[in-house]
């Protein structure tokens, strides 16, 4: 028996409810994990998670298939949530909050040298500017492909790989100097 | 370190969601995102948010066809109403005393009656003096001061009247036309299987013109009632300075053939006092022509009837088709000039939400650089 995660909004069960529960189980951790990603602050991204959820589920009927995949559409939302967080953040002039905690690779962080490389890729994404930090999130974070990360920035798909390599490179690199 | 490893390192520094934060996230989902409960960002309902704010959140989590397809059509409606309402002022009868300004028109605004007869005196003197014997001067007996002007006055009246009525409106009209002095021009009165007209031109005298028409409105249903003038005044000063000129002229013609001493001289002097007597006659027939229109005003009297004469009164196809023309006619004109307001504002509407647009997102922009 299969449990209703997001109600319909009409009392049928629409398609396009249907759709939106499909969407919400499979985008849930990944658009956490993109927007903590650039937002770097664990509370802030609870809240853009959710805000970009409800105002997806609000506009799920004006979804465009022609414009991107469902995926694609709903982390356009949550970009805008996200950056709109961030001029709000700006504004207010607050300092980023508790920084992510890392529990959830506590089992790799027992072998020293794991530890360590693990070390080193983290100062290196630190040390990333904001649309770099985006661009990681959405590919490894969220598990994006190119196609889409380009429909959520709003640019050519080669142009959204050739920044993906970019920064890997960029990455590599630092990540070869420690 | 090789991609593969960068990769995997990258994807093993994946933020997660605490599970506390999953459930509930879950619960508010399940619930259907409701506002006022449950999982809610910070800025979805402040504390104290007042309810321009909750409308505004409101609105903007829209789609924003929806917002602009209801808007939109608030506005088309409110527009096209207020076209209707100010096209339907204009409708009616028509009672348009157009011209140049004088004294008669701004009285005749009014309308008619004894009251609009009374106030259309100031305008007599002028044209009765006109009836004055020949002027010898250049301005006597036309237009003196301001107050004096000469006016060419017409008026089209429609009366509308049961098929079996409209001869007796059109003795109606010869009877009015007789009783205030006029005179019947032309007349024509049809009856047929289309039903039964009945056109008169009429020529009345300017001071009865007002009376004239309120009594000929009388007489049946007025369809419609157009006034005009034109002040002729500056036509007739010049018609009867010319004949002053010529017969100024024409004296000094003939003290010049009592003078003639050849043959020669009486032939040329002959001659010239007979083109100036044409000319002298050509202008006091223009003269007369101006005291006419002065004295007199031309109105056009059309009386129909509803129907065929046969007919009970009732409604006909050509009457159908007649109703449907003017109502196409009618929301055709108010479309087009609905279209003239909100063409327009469209275009501003659309350029400043592309603009606003536009903006909005190079802020968002601006803040990942700023990061």
């Amino acid at each position: 028996m299969t449990e209703t995660l997001v109600a319909p909004a009409i009392e049928a069960p629409t398609e396009a409810a249907a759709a939106f529960e499909a969407l919400y189980r499979s985008s849930r951790d990944d658009l956490f994990a993109y927007v903590a990603g650039m937002l770097r602050d664990r509370s802030a991204a609870e809240d853009v998670t959710a805000q970009a959820f409800e105002r997806a589920y609000r506009r799920r009927s004006s979804f465009n298939p022609k414009r991107g995949t469902h995926r694609a559409w709903l982390f356009g939302i949550a970009r805008n949530a996200a950056l709109d967080e961030l001029r709000r953040r700006s504004r207010n002039a607050e300092l980023s909050g508790e920084p992510i905690d890392d529990d959830a690779g506590g089992a790799h962080e027992r072998a020293a040298e794991s530890a360590l490389r693990r070390s080193v890729v983290r100062n290196a994404l630190v040390a990333l500017s904001a649309r770099e930090r985006e661009l990681v999130a959405l590919k490894y974070f969220a598990g994006l492909g190119n196609a889409e990360i380009a429909t959520v920035l709003g640019i050519s798909e080669s142009n959204a790989g050739t920044r993906l390599h970019r920064v890997i490179e960029k990455l590599r690199e630092a990540c070869d100097e420690d | 370190m090789r991609i593969e490893e960068l990769e995997r390192e990258v994807r093993a520094e994946r933020p997660t969601p605490e599970p506390d934060f999953a459930r509930r996230l879950d619960e508010w989902a399940g619930a259907g995102f409701p506002r006022d409960a449950g999982l809610g960002p910070r800025s979805v309902a402040p504390r104290g948010a007042g309810i321009l704010r909750r409308v505004r959140e409101r609105l903007t989590s829209l789609p924003p066809r929806r917002v602009l397809a209801p808007a939109g059509s608030v506005a088309v409606v409110l527009v096209v109403i207020a076209v209707a309402i100010s096209q339907s002022g204009d409708e009616g009868v028509v009672l348009d005393r157009g011209g140049e300004s004088a004294p008669t028109e701004e009285s005749a605004g009014g309308g008619g009656g004894a009251a609009g007869e009374a106030e259309i005196a100031p305008a007599q003197p002028g044209a009765q003096q006109l009836d004055a014997p020949a002027p010898q001067t250049a301005d006597e007996g036309v237009a003196r001061g301001s107050d004096q002007r000469i006016v060419d006055a017409t008026a089209e009246l429609t009366l509308g009247a049961e098929a079996e009525d409209v001869q007796d409106v059109a003795n109606g009209v010869v009877e009015v036309t007789d009783r205030h002095d006029g005179i019947v021009v032309d007349s024509q009165v049809t009856t047929d299987e289309d039903g039964a007209r009945a056109a008169f031109e009429l020529e009345i005298p300017y001071r009865e013109l007002d009376a004239t028409l309120t009594d000929l409105s009388e007489l049946g249903d007025v369809i419609s009632r157009t006034e005009a003038s034109e002040d002729i005044t500056a036509r007739a000063v010049r018609a009867q300075r010319e004949l002053a000129g010529v017969l100024d002229r024409l004296r000094d013609a003939r003290v010049e053939l009592i003078r003639a001493d050849t043959r020669e001289e009486r032939l040329i002097a002959r001659s010239r006092i007979d083109s100036l007597e044409a000319t002298a006659d050509a202008l006091e027939a223009q003269v007369a022509d101006v005291r006419r229109l002065g004295r007199f005003a031309t109105v056009s009297v059309e009386v129909t009837s509803n129907g065929a004469a046969s007919d009970d009164g009732g409604w006909s196809l050509g009457d159908a088709l007649d109703d449907a023309g003017s109502a196409l006619e009618a929301i055709g004109g108010v479309a087009l000039v609905s279209l003239a307001v909100l063409v327009p504002l469209g275009l501003v509407a659309a350029i400043v939400w592309l603009v606003a647009a536009h903006l909005q997102g190079r802020r968002r922009e601006q803040a990942l650089d700023r990061d």
